[in-house]
């Protein structure tokens, strides 16, 4: 069993104390009442700490296992390599199991082992291909991986593994649509307007996910929470990409190195990301429609640029009004649904688009020494104005 | 944990232990029962042989010249005939043709009678950091060649590298 939280002890000696006459019930309550929040407060962070730790551990003996079987490859036989591999997946696994799920006994532990399989698992597929010289068609590996991770986290409801699938499945549309675009002239534009798309996409459908589906594996894993976090990521870093007009001047010359299926893929996604913006407008959320409009505006800006092509210094400037209207968009979001990370994130990106643009705008024009002082007071007045706002907005959402 | 979700989670970990253990089956089967033949190979970058743990290998099949128009990743074979201790070929076929084959897929698109990159899979191999300084000291004192298995379908898988030193 886990080990009693304070609020537990306190619960069940305070019994004791009523059946041997020392307190009233009432005393009782009211002194579990007085402790419960507390103690829920103080166990919660050292909670956390305890989870980071537990999957900084696992990760560590993950790597250090792959690390082991790496370099002592040619001294253990192919089947020794296998038993080992093997045995290290199923070893995490069981071991998860019996200190998360049987036993209860260390469950924050428990989870970073079930975490560890999964990142072995990962591995074990590497280190097979490596160790037959496999050249299959390498991105598969990592779906096969993130698909797996995914069965682990609905099973085990784990939040870490979830993260973990999601984090794998998004390196895998990456990497297929790097191998898919390679050579193609134009792959780095290409793949930051996927990656507007792809992220727009996944913060939409996380949205709606959560606004709509009212399920307990949901929930629990907290899969539509971490969609969310990074879909807004991606997209944010595919937008701030053509706020330079020089990536926005390739827009165009990238939509024609694109061959028939990868044209169609990208539509594929855009009508993706298109469909979840349409249901954040339909849904109950406060700030839906802006954040749908914000999306919409931004893929089909891509869109346009990608088929039609056109003036790089006019795409920049328009998608420089998007990001700011993203930016400002997610503070705003982040106060009327009571969500102090959208704030700060918006926060971040407000201050690295504004430094992004003196440097870009004005850059040239001055002395290197001159430029590094005004950037710097530039940098200290935005930190200053900033932060006076983010604890104005932070106190108010508590309040 | 409902029992259910028990059950699902023994299938996923079965799973996770059997994948790597069945790719490892499949690839032993085709070392074991494949034609092993010999290709002259060179490593693509001769300053940096090893990029950390492996090799990347070209053969002189890897351009060829096709009979018949190819896309981007169409199949293309090679029939092969043996000379001066490796085996070799220069026509892109559809269909794996003659005795020994080798297939692979076409690196971009090209007319009937062009030449076209073909990447068969055996491009990349791997070795501990040891035995790659010990295969990089050797290519410079003679040729490399990629001993490779060949199915009958003309898919290929490499073995082990070799290197003659002429004596």
């Amino acid at each position: 069993m886990a080990e009693p939280t304070f609020a537990e002890r306190l619960g069940r000696e305070s019994e004791r104390w009523v059946a041997e006459g020392l307190i009233t019930a009432e005393q009782a309550a009211a002194l579990r009442g007085r402790y419960e929040g507390a103690a829920a407060v103080r166990e919660e962070p050292r909670g956390r700490a305890a989870s980071a730790l537990a999957v900084v551990g696992a990760a560590a003996v993950g790597f250090g296992v792959i690390g082991f079987l790496a370099a002592n490859w040619e001294a253990m036989s192919h089947g020794l390599r296998l038993a080992l591999i093997t045995a290290a997946v199923g070893g995490a696994y069981a071991a998860g199991y019996e200190l998360r799920d049987r036993t209860g006994r260390l469950p924050r532990v428990g989870e970073a082992l079930y975490l560890l399989g999964v990142l072995l698992f990962g591995a074990a597929l590497f280190l097979v291909g490596q160790m037959y010289n496999v050249e299959a068609h390498d991105p598969l590996a990592l779906l096969v991986w993130s698909a797996a991770a995914a069965v682990v986290a609905l099973a085990v409801r784990s939040p870490a593994v979830a993260v973990a699938a999601l984090l794998i499945f998004t390196a895998w549309v990456g990497f297929e649509a790097g191998t898919a675009l390679e050579g193609s002239g134009e792959d780095a534009t290409a793949l930051a307007v996927l990656a507007v798309l792809y992220g727009g996409a996944l913060y939409g459908l996380g949205t709606v996910a959560l606004e709509r589906i009212r399920a307990a594996w949901l929930t629990e894993t907290r899969l539509a929470v971490a969609g969310r976090r990074l879909g807004l990521l991606i997209a944010a870093a595919g937008l701030f990409v053509f706020t330079f007009s020089e990536a926005s001047d390739e827009l165009g010359s990238a939509g024609r190195s694109l061959d028939g299926w990868l044209q169609a893929a990208l539509l594929l996604v855009a009508a993706v990301a298109l469909a979840s913006a349409v249901a954040l407008a339909l849904g109950a959320r406060r700030s839906g429609r802006g954040e749908a409009a914000v999306f919409a505006v931004a893929v089909a800006l891509l869109l346009i640029g990608v088929f039609a092509g056109g003036s790089g210094d006019l795409y920049a400037l328009l998608f420089n009004l998007v990001f700011a209207a993203l930016a400002l968009g997610a503070i705003l979001s982040g106060y009327l649904n009571d969500e102090p990370w959208l704030v700060n994130l918006g926060v971040a990106l407000v201050a690295i688009d504004l430094v992004a643009r003196y440097f870009d705008v004005f850059w040239s024009a001055l002395p290197r020494s001159l430029g590094l002082i005004l950037a710097g007071i530039l940098v200290l007045a935005i930190a200053w104005g900033l932060e006076r706002q983010r604890q104005r907005l932070l106190a108010r959402m508590d309040a | 944990m409902t029992h259910r979700r028990r059950v699902v989670l023994l299938v996923a970990v079965l799973a996770q232990l059997a994948v790597p253990l069945a790719l490892a089956g499949l690839a032993a089967a085709d070392l074991a029962f494949g034609r092993e033949i010999r290709l002259r190979a060179q490593p693509v970058d001769p300053l940096d042989v090893f990029r950390g743990n492996f090799v990347v290998l070209r053969y002189e099949i890897s351009s060829v010249q096709t009979v018949f128009g190819v896309d981007r990743g169409d199949r293309v074979c090679v029939e092969l005939t043996e000379r001066g201790g490796g085996w070799s070929g220069d026509r892109g076929l559809p269909d794996p043709v003659g005795e020994v084959a080798i297939c692979g897929r076409a690196r971009s698109d090209a007319e009937p009678g062009e030449r076209v990159g073909v990447e068969y899979g055996i491009e990349t191999y791997f070795a501990s950091a040891e035995r790659a300084r010990e295969i990089e000291t050797a290519i410079g004192s003679g040729e490399v060649f990629a001993v490779v298995d060949l199915d009958d379908d003309g898919s290929a898988r490499i073995e082990r590298l070799e290197v003659d030193d002429g004596g």
